[in-house]
């Protein structure tokens, strides 16, 4: 059942994703074109010209902007439309809530990421003449050279994006859970106060995992000021071990808090489910 | 016969507002149950109730012994008193979604009582009418071979064509292994159809029984005692 979930939560969305990522794609296309046409001199057919170039960089711009604006939008609508008119069928159907969930959640999950590698690519093609690998590799082997290993840091980083993503979804699921129970005359403002309030006690989260994170880490980040020219093959090994300790305390408080959002979700739309 | 669906001490409180207060049912297998009562008189919420949409204040429902859950939804055909369709749908994606998620649907029945509409299985749900999107869901409803229909007014926004189209397709097409109930307040199109009546008013029972036996004993038509027992 929840494959079928999801495969209409796709064919739902794709319509909308898929013209996005063309638009995105289109204008990068051609921007790449006009950059590779540009006219030399300064003539008043060059100033024409830079004047299209820079408001085609603008319409990209905002266009790659509006594309991860319009992901975040489409997934709170999809699940507070769920919990709408739309419900009576979504909550009729012989599935679980907790199918009902991931149905939502794995689509989420994956339009996130495929705007995010849409967005890489896209600048990939505006700065197609970018030799990006001999841009970026001196840099690598810089860190390297002083005993850092930028391959683990960067699935390190991912996995990190990745479980920040699935936290911030659940919560955003929690909240519209919630928020019917919490203010029963207004779905939406019971919903918003919910986020608010999720919202607050997770930065409250954050501001005391980073304090007692600087307390314990204050020498590592002394010597983090100083790099990249003298750092001692000591301080390395503490960077790194910051890194891993501060990281790993922050993948496990959003993993906490994603599990934590799914059970209130859990609860609240298959025991107290009350659909106007 | 045993009893398909039971309700004891339902009660739901809206604020200060009781919608359903101390409600006590029972709705047999093989009967056509007609739940009638003015506007706001908690039909529609102890139908959401029972299709586990509303959670109850108190009291407990159970469907063939159990209580709403994914199990019940399976054997719950439910028709709601709105359409629920996403934009995005044409009509021949609601037939596949229903038979994507119930057993117990029978394609090839939906697609024939579509036919017989002349409802185009191509076109987009939303730029249907509104009688015609009634229609559409009516038809999936019923090609379900469920044990429990729960119809909340079938024939509340149509015409009166439509409503002896609509009562015809119940009648054809309900499983008799199972039970129907429809909520309305137009008795006198469903009276000669039903087997027992509810009689709900203020979010409480007034009357439960057999559409006979109450004809037998007022020596009235169920229509005409719905219209003293409310009149305003």
């Amino acid at each position: 059942m929840l494959s079928k979930l999801i495969k209409y939560e796709f064919k739902a969305t794709a319509r909308i994703f898929l013209l996005t990522y063309a638009v995105v794609v289109v204008l990068a296309g051609v921007n790449a074109a006009l950059l590779s046409l540009q006219p030399s001199g300064s003539s008043s057919l060059g100033m024409v010209y830079a004047g299209i170039s820079t408001m085609m960089s603008l319409l990209y711009g905002i266009a790659a902007f509006a594309a991860f604006l319009l992901t975040i939008v489409i997934i709170v609508v999809r699940f507070y439309r769920m919990l709408g008119d739309e419900g009576y069928l979504w909550f009729t159907l012989p599935v679980t809530p907790t199918q009902q969930i991931f149905g939502k959640l794995i689509p989420a999950i994956v339009w996130t990421i495929v705007t995010s590698v849409i967005a890489l690519a896209s600048v990939g093609l505006v700065t197609y003449r970018v030799n990006w690998p001999s841009q970026l590799g001196p840099i690598w082997r810089s860190l390297a050279s002083q005993g850092f290993n930028p391959g683990v840091w960067l699935v390190c980083g991912l996995v990190f994006i990745l479980i920040s993503l699935l936290v911030n979804v659940m919560l955003f699921y929690a909240a519209m859970a919630w928020g019917p129970n919490l203010i029963k005359s207004s779905r939406l403002g019971g919903s918003v106060v919910a986020y608010i309030i999720i919202y607050c006690a997770l930065e409250v989260l954050n501001l005391i995992g980073f304090l007692v994170m600087v307390v314990v880490f204050s020498k590592t980040f002394n010597a983090m000021q100083t790099i990249p020219s003298v750092l001692t093959s000591a301080d390395v090994a503490a960077i790194n071990q910051a890194g891993l300790v501060f990281g790993g305390y922050f993948a496990v408080e959003y993993l906490v808090l994603a599990v934590v959002g799914f059970f209130i979700t859990r609860h609240f739309i298959g025991r107290k489910l009350n659909l106007s | 016969m045993g009893a398909l669906l039971q309700t004891q001490g339902l009660t739901k409180q809206f604020g200060p507002t009781a919608a359903l207060d101390n409600v006590t049912i029972t709705c047999q297998t093989g009967h056509i149950v007609g739940l009638l009562g003015p506007n706001g008189s908690g039909k529609t919420t102890l139908i959401k109730i029972v299709n586990g949409l509303l959670s109850p204040t108190s009291g407990t429902v159970l469907i063939d012994g159990m209580a709403p859950s994914p199990a019940t939804k399976a054997r719950v055909s439910y028709l709601p008193d709105h359409t629920y369709f996403d934009n995005w749908m044409k009509v021949r994606d609601c037939v596949g979604l229903f038979d994507d998620f119930y057993a117990d649907f029978d394609k090839a029945k939906a697609n024939d009582m579509l036919k017989a509409l002349g409802i185009d299985t191509a076109k987009t749900f939303r730029t249907l009418s509104k009688g015609t999107q009634e229609k559409v869901q009516l038809a999936l409803v019923m090609s379900r071979r469920a044990q429990l229909y729960l119809l909340d007014e079938p024939i509340g926004g149509v015409d009166p064509a439509a409503r002896d189209f609509i009562l015809d397709t119940i009648i054809k097409n309900y499983n008799e292994d199972g039970a129907v109930v429809i909520s309305t307040h137009l008795i006198a199109d469903i009276e000669k159809v039903l087997d027992d009546v509810i009689f709900l008013n203020a979010g409480r029972v007034m009357h439960s029984g057999s559409a006979d036996d109450l004809r037998e004993k007022t020596g009235k038509s169920v229509d005409e005692v719905f219209r003293e027992a409310f009149k305003c």
